[in-house]
């Protein structure tokens, strides 16, 4: 049988990570909790999971900053991030995928759209994927920066 | 006349008032052929008069007369009968003082300064040598005096101004960053609360029975950290309405310490340590307000902190009040976010305590305190923890 697939969760609010726990431990996944920035970065720097669900609002170091460690470790740069978060603003959305993020979904979000992500990014990559996932990207980056011009 | 054009270039190129009382006082002296002028500035409560700039004077002179009470000298007798005042011989005249004596001073010639019809304060000539002030000093120096006063309330008007923009910008910063908090903080409970019954409803059928109960029960949690969250908003606005509504009466502590911590035990499942002697005095203090306050530092503490890190409660007399504290051993916050900590929109910088809460607790906590005759404070160190203190007057 497969090994499960690794998802580390970051979030500080300790009620939605021991739901999202339970959640991604019922479709399979084996799942690790940190509560801020620092805990997630030693953790993926020891043991590189297979996807970072990554807060944005949390204590002492927020998801901008760690994302930006992650990414810069060789570690930890390969990682797809998938940003979960309450900030909802177009371009906070922007900011996250600019920044390479594999998805951005907001809160209160969709479990089968979560579901569907992270399978997604724990999927061995396959040039199909890899083209559909790019072409999706630039979409939303093309709509996010119309509604952020159309608002200034 | 030149002395008055350069006064005027120095008023229009600055709205520095300093820099147009300089220009004035710098000004005075050639064009008049006199030796020192002072230019002071009226406090309209005291009706003191302040030395704001000055040229030709000791040093001892400027450090003794910086600052005139009510009626007091030569400025003082000009701004209290509201006319020029002109002293032919300082050394003899009797309306003079023994400092300008002492200075060596012989003629001075003062004048009111104005700006629409509001005295701001004086203009003061002085020459070391006898001086005849005539009337074409005198119309220069009121020419000087009423640039300057245009000057001063210019500043003035300019300041009032800038400070009057800068609070309306930050009524409104502080207007959405109240809605961008409210909507983030609802959004956190809520996707608690949804995210739960969308696993109920999806995987029912794989779900074993205890499981079913773990998200149905994280399910209503969340639905209990959203009512409460509306009750503080709600509690926030009846307090801003009318104020905290308090009905003080001796109180036993114990019972109402007791409650407290039932209720936090039973929303976190966090041991609370409480010590709160039955032998402590009563305190003047309303029982559902003090308890509501003790829920909220409770609340805080548990939220701030991570299990199994004690949460303590401890009450202690002191002199005629008894001082409650509520100390955890949590995230702690800034010193710099310490002194916003009670206010109504302000909760520590959310890079610090981010959970869900919007801060509004602490300011209700206040509020209620306050209306007890109490005081509320904390200490507090960022790695260490926080401790709240609340202090009531003990019944006699």
């Amino acid at each position: 049988m497969e090994t499960a697939k690794r998802i580390l969760v970051v979030d500080d609010d300790r009620a939605l990570t021991e739901l999202l726990e339970m959640l991604l431990a019922d479709a399979g996944y084996r799942v690790s909790i940190a509560r801020n920035g620092r805990d997630a970065i030693a953790m993926a720097v020891a043991d590189p999971p297979d996807l970072i669900v990554l807060d944005i609002l949390m204590p002492d170091m927020d998801g901008w900053e760690t994302s930006d460690h992650l990414l810069s470790h060789e570690r930890t740069a390969k990682i797809p991030i998938l940003f979960l978060t309450a900030r909802v603003a177009p371009d906070d959305q922007l900011r996250g995928w600019y920044r390479g993020c594999f998805d951005y979904l907001t809160k209160p979000f969709d479990i089968q759209e979560l579901l569907e992500k992270v399978g997604q990014a724990v999927a061995p990559p396959s040039p199909e994927i890899e083209v559909l996932k790019q072409q999706l990207r630039q979409q939303r980056i093309a709509a996010l920066e119309q509604i952020v011009a159309e608002a200034e | 006349m030149q002395a008055v054009s350069q006064i005027a270039r120095a008023i229009n190129q600055s709205l520095d008032p300093t820099a147009v009382l300089r220009a004035a006082v710098d000004a005075i002296p050639p064009a008049l052929r006199v030796d020192a002028a002072i230019i002071r500035q009226l406090d309209p409560d005291s009706g003191s008069l302040t030395l704001v700039a000055s040229t030709g004077l000791s040093e001892d002179f400027v450090i003794q007369r910086r600052v005139l009470r009510f009626g007091e000298g030569l400025a003082g007798r000009v701004v209290l009968r509201d006319a020029p005042l002109v002293v032919d011989d300082v050394q003899t005249d009797g309306r003079s003082t023994s400092t300008l004596r002492a200075e060596g001073i012989r003629s001075a010639a003062v004048l009111p300064i104005h700006a629409r019809g509001r005295p701001l304060g004086t203009l003061s000539t002085l020459s070391y040598a006898p001086h005849r002030f005539g009337i074409d000093d005198l119309e220069l120096l009121q020419t000087i005096a009423d640039q300057v006063g245009i000057a001063i309330e210019n500043a003035r008007l300019y300041a009032a101004e800038h400070a009057r923009a800068q609070q309306l910008a930050e009524l409104a910063r502080l207007k959405d960053e109240f809605a961008a908090t409210i909507s983030h903080e609802l959004r956190t409970p809520m996707t608690v609360v949804k995210t739960a019954f969308d696993a109920l409803v999806r995987n029912w059928e794989t779900l074993s029975e205890p499981r079913r109960l773990e998200y149905v029960r994280a399910g209503r949690a969340g639905a209990d950290r959203l009512k409460r969250l509306l009750e503080n908003l709600l509690a926030v606005a009846r307090i801003e309405e009318s104020g905290a509504s308090v009905r003080v009466a001796p109180l036993r502590l114990a019972p109402v310490v007791v409650e407290a911590v039932q209720e936090i035990v039973a929303r976190h499942g966090r041991r609370v340590t409480a010590a709160v002697p039955d032998e402590l005095p009563p305190v003047i203090a309303d029982g559902v307000g003090l308890r509501e306050v003790l829920v909220h530092l409770l609340d805080n503490a548990a939220r701030y902190s991570d299990p199994p890190s004690a949460i303590e409660l401890d009450g202690r007399p002191d002199d005629n009040s008894v001082v409650l504290a509520v100390r955890d051993r949590g995230v702690g916050i800034r010193r710099e976010d310490l002194p916003r900590l009670f206010g109504r929109f302000e909760r520590a910088d959310r890079t610090v305590r981010s959970e869900a809460g919007i801060g509004l607790g602490l300011y209700i906590a206040r509020r209620l305190v306050e209306a007890m005759n109490g005081s509320i404070w904390v200490d507090s160190e960022v790695g260490v923890g926080s401790t709240f203190y609340v202090r009531l007057p003990i019944a006699s």
